[in-house]
């Protein structure tokens, strides 16, 4: 008796039928062809995402500059044991004569060999040039200086010596006298203006942090370079 | 047999409509939307939001056939997601008064014998007049079979507060049904 009303609603209504407006059927429709659409959409605006994100990245990567040509090269210094530090003023003596050597080979050298021996020699000589005027300033970069031509004078000589044959190597040569023509010099004007300078601080320390290939042995020297870069006052030279 | 014959026709349906098929999908809505459209007017208090409540429920069901196992009826688990769906609604409409209060009506058991022959849409009619929190529990529990813990579930309230209000509701019928018996009886009593 206390639930009749429940009886008859359910009796009346249980299978009761309203047609609905004919427009529903199209309105579902349409909606379940939005929904087979969408995720091909979806998949699409992705993969767009995607490539634009991978062009813009690659196309705003840096060109190899003198910081990365310098800094990929610094690396190698650390691999290289000591001893090429030790060479770094006395071979370059025993390079001379071995220069003094390679004149002999000229005639049958090709000419692109022919220019090396001048151009590797005004490398070497810049080499020996530029630490005995920046020992004064700083010994990071004293390090970072004077280790880029020895190593790149090193196989460039070997190269020389042996390159009478083949002329692969010369490459190796030209590549360290454009970045003592270029870059060496201008190191430290470079570092304080223009990208460098308006660059922010972690933008810096991004690029640095990029560059490492090696992280055990390169943090230590990308910190002191970016603090010598940054702080080019004395006190943190008097520190150490 | 026949119902063999209609399970077996039932089944090509869905898979067809498993397989995204348009006239498959059509004929599952033939067969059911008027019985759901129904089924939305009764806790949807304007059309709009019926038509409305159908299409996103059919459109769930076409979504999601392929989570339809087999267990139970199709039309019931059709029934269910359009429940959910105009229980969505409600909630999304802020529609649901539930703690609407109103005075409890004693039944006339007399009246009982002059209410059946009303017409079902009579009934969904005084319905349409509950207040949204009785109407839903109402609907859920005595006409869609839905028990209280379910009904408690569903809306987010206590068990106890989902009986409360189908006893308020009953009332409230009970007295509508008593108002519209009574001009009734006058009529047929002259």
């Amino acid at each position: 008796m206390k639930n009749i009303p429940d009886d008859l609603f359910r009796r009346k209504l249980e299978h009761l039928q309203t047609p609905p407006p004919p427009r529903a059927w199209e309105k579902i429709e349409k909606g379940m062809r939005r929904k087979r659409i969408t995720p091909w959409l979806a998949i699409a605006a992705s993969l767009l995402l995607v490539i634009t994100a991978a062009t813009l990245i690659l196309t705003r990567q840096p060109k190899p500059d003198a910081h990365e040509i310098a800094d990929r090269q610094l690396p190698e210094t650390n691999a290289i044991p000591d001893t090429s530090y030790s060479n770094a003023d006395e071979p370059l003596a025993e390079s001379s004569a071995d220069t003094s050597v390679t004149p002999q080979t000229q005639p049958q050298s090709p000419p692109v060999v022919s220019d090396a021996p001048p151009s590797e020699a005004v490398a070497t000589n810049n080499a020996q040039d530029i630490p005995d005027k920046v020992t004064g300033d700083e010994e990071q970069e004293d390090i970072a200086i004077a280790s880029l031509p020895t190593l790149d004078s090193i196989p460039a000589e070997t190269a020389i010596a042996s390159g009478e044959d083949n002329t692969a190597p010369v490459k190796i040569v030209l590549e360290a006298e454009e970045v003592q023509a270029r870059y060496l010099k201008k190191k430290k004007t470079e570092d304080a203006t223009e990208e460098v300078a308006t660059a922010s601080g972690i933008r810096k320390l991004l690029d640095k942090a990029d560059q490492i290939q090696n992280p055990i042995g390169d943090l230590r020297q990308m910190k002191n370079e970016i603090f010598a870069l940054n702080f080019p006052g004395n006190k943190r030279d008097q520190r150490k | 047999m026949g119902l063999h014959i209609y399970r077996a026709g039932e089944e090509q349906l869905i898979e067809g409509c498993r397989r995204r098929n348009n006239s498959a999908q059509r004929r599952v809505y033939d067969l059911y939307s008027s019985r759901m459209y129904a089924l939305c007017q009764r806790y949807m208090r304007n059309s709009a939001d019926s038509e409305d409540v159908l299409i996103s429920a059919f459109m769930k069901v076409f979504d999601r056939i392929d989570q339809y196992k087999g267990e139970g009826s199709f039309e019931g688990w059709i029934r269910r997601i359009v429940v959910n769906e105009a229980l969505t609604a409600l909630r999304r409409n802020r529609n649901m008064a539930l703690e609407t209060d109103i005075e409890a009506a004693d039944w006339d058991s007399q009246a009982l014998q002059t209410v059946d022959h009303l017409h079902a849409q009579d009934l969904a009619d005084m319905i349409a007049e509950l207040p949204p929190g009785y109407r839903v529990v109402f609907n859920m529990y005595a006409i869609d079979g839905y028990s209280h813990k379910e009904i408690a579930e569903q809306l987010g309230i206590s068990e106890n507060t989902s009986k409360s209000q189908l006893s308020r509701a009953r009332a409230y019928l009970r007295k509508l049904l008593e108002s519209y018996e009574v001009p009734h009886v006058q009529n047929g009593g002259q």
